[in-house]
């Protein structure tokens, strides 16, 4: 430390106006004089004084009693009120002082700040309906603030501390952490392309089996890697693959399935992973709208080989960007690690050297005896690392998972019994049997001949500041990234995708998220009841 | 009750004004400034304003603090 007063513990004169100097306390100083002479000061007592959450213990030794520290309580002084110096504290103890005092100020701005904007109350038209948003509290802001003062940046303790503690939530061995969920999908396709899978390798030309109706980065790792994606309609109760349609997808070139579990509602995953462990098939479950559903009572995402995730703000929880992968398999996650983190050999972690004690001591492919292990390479790979500070907002979303999940799935039932007498109307998502969906968002499907479209009564909502989504792509074969493909080379569909372009056509959905109240669940439902009452 | 606290030279103690709503008859308390407090007479006010806050009447003023008073 350089500075002159910055950490010192000071004896100060008490009371502060006393001409008398009887008395003294001691203080610890926060900041240097200013130009006024003015000093931040953190007044130090004895423990029986202990009266608030915040205080610190003063290091051992430094005073002849024990004593700790105040930072919530802080007093600007001038320097001449000082009497004499008595110590200097440590380093790192003037560093959980300064950060405390800076946390509580950052607890004080979400208090006056985001909390009534989170708390405001409900105004039928006037408040917006998002079909989605990020719900927090000051632990997002504290954690991020935290990790922020550590100025680590890259993957660091905070991001350990979420992949152990994901790993642990979702009962899995070993989950990853990237910047998005569809990094993790890119890692999680890319990792069955691995050498090291041998015969399993998925190559260049294999198939995929996949749906069309759900985001576009389910498909697109495969279309860029060179694969083949197969196409299988979708049922439009479930929202989800039509698993009568599996075998006939089936060529000798399948290597592997890939799905989402659409808006949370998870496929039906004993017909499909039968399905892959009969044809020994990967499995990759994109989890990405589906963290806390259940099926058969095991969280969705840890069925198949990798399950991934997104923690991008509309999601189950979030960390802004962000996502992750996860597997029971070791040699995934050896691949996974190594593609994650530019495809090296090596896996020390940032800032380490030397983890595996061979750095200089192997031959690698056909480099000199003895390369530095740091920079082989044994796959191509990339930088899909999150940043520490995005893992120290999950480390506070995952505490709330659970309630999320909860709220998710009282929200979907207040609008299914809300929407009850419009079953005439409109085709409602069903739960796959066996499941237990943490719902993403509420599709509601026109039937056929209703008298109006679906841009018709999705322009009524947006008009009475409902927001409205349709089911992502539709169909994802009919945008303009498919118009330089070939059907039957680049990709191919099973049958007809018709359920999926009814989908395309005819379906919208609206939130269900956890920052929405009975009042915004009543007011759309009121909304389209009404719409449908002046359409019948 | 009303109080003129001032720091002036010692031979300007005829340049303090006096308010007339003190009266006719005032009481005059002469001390030495401090040695070590040359603090104006507002941060001398504001000072005994912090000492006002709950934390150092319930807090600091206790008694069992005056251990530190031999630092």
């Amino acid at each position: 430390m350089n500075s002159k007063y910055t950490g010192t513990i000071f004896k100060i004169l008490f009371p502060f106006t006393d001409q008398n100097r009887s008395k003294a306390r001691p203080a610890i100083a926060l900041t240097e004089p200013d130009a006024y002479g003015d000093i931040a000061f953190a007044f130090i007592t004895t423990k029986q004084a202990r009266q608030s959450e915040h205080v610190f213990d003063i290091p051992e030794g430094l005073l002849p009693v024990p004593a700790c520290t105040h930072p919530d309580k802080i007093f600007r002084l001038n320097k001449q009120i000082i009497l004499k110096k008595i110590c200097q504290v440590p380093l790192d103890f003037l560093e959980s002082v300064l950060k405390k005092i800076t946390l509580l100020n950052t607890q004080r701005y979400y208090a006056e700040i985001h909390q009534p904007a989170l708390c405001r109350p409900f105004i039928p038209g006037t408040s917006r309906v998002n079909y989605a948003g990020r719900v927090f509290d000051e632990t997002e802001l504290c954690n991020l603030v935290d990790s922020s003062l550590e100025f680590w940046l890259t993957y660091g303790r905070w991001s350990k501390e979420f992949e152990k503690r994901l790993a642990d939530f979702l009962g899995i061995r070993y989950a990853f952490l990237v910047n998005s969920g569809s990094s993790a999908n890119l890692l999680a396709f890319m990792a069955l392309t691995s050498p090291l899978l041998k015969e399993r390798a998925v190559r260049r030309g294999d198939e995929v089996i996949t749906v069309a109706a759900g985001f576009p980065t389910t498909v697109a790792p495969i279309i860029q890697y060179g694969a083949v994606p197969v196409f299988v309609d979708v049922d439009l109760a479930t929202l989800n693959i039509d698993v009568s349609q599996l075998d006939a997808a089936l060529s000798p070139k399948t290597k592997a399935v890939m799905l989402a579990h659409t808006l949370g509602n998870p496929f039906d995953i004993e017909a499909v992973k039968n399905f892959c462990d009969r044809h020994d098939l990967w499995l990759i479950e994109d989890n990405c709208d589906a963290l806390g559903s259940k099926y058969k009572g095991r969280y969705t995402g840890t069925w198949g080989d990798i399950g991934t995730s997104s923690f991008y703000p509309p999601h189950h929880m979030t960390m802004g960007e962000g996502g992750a992968v996860y597997t029971d398999n070791k040699l995934l996650k050896k691949i996974i690690l190594s593609m994650r983190d530019w495809g090296r050999d090596c896996w020390c972690e940032s800032g380490k050297d030397n983890t595996c004690k061979n750095r200089f001591s192997r031959q690698y492919g056909t480099l000199p005896f003895g390369y530095d292990h740091k920079y082989v390479y044994s796959h191509f790979g990339y930088n899909l690392k999150p940043s520490d500070m995005q893992a120290a907002i999950g480390c506070a979303q995952l505490d709330k998972l659970e309630r999320f999940t909860e709220r998710r799935k009282e929200n979907f039932r207040m609008l299914r019994e809300g929407l009850a007498g419009l079953d005439d109307i409109f085709h409602f998502p069903q739960a796959t049997p066996g499941s237990d969906p943490s719902w993403f968002g509420f599709l509601l499907t026109l039937k056929d001949g209703v008298p109006f479209t679906r841009n018709e009564i999705v322009e009524h909502l947006e008009v009475a500041n409902i927001q409205t989504r349709n089911l992502f792509a539709g169909n994802i074969t009919r945008h303009p990234c498919f118009t330089e493909l070939e059907q039957g080379k680049d990709f191919r569909i099973t049958g007809e995708l018709r359920v999926t372009d009814k989908i395309m056509k005819d379906s919208f959905w609206v939130g269900v998220y956890p920052g929405m109240g009975y009042e915004a669940i009543q007011y759309m439902v009121e909304m389209i009841k009404s719409f449908v009452k002046h359409s019948r | 009750m009303q109080a003129i606290r001032q720091i002036i030279a010692r031979t300007d103690i005829a340049l303090v004004r006096i308010p007339e709503e003190f009266g006719e008859q005032v009481e005059v308390i002469i001390l030495p400034v401090a040695s070590k407090s040359a603090l104006s007479a507002e941060s001398q006010s504001l000072l005994g304003l912090q000492e006002q806050t709950g934390f150092v009447a319930d807090v600091l003023t206790d008694e069992r603090e005056d251990v530190w008073n031999e630092l």
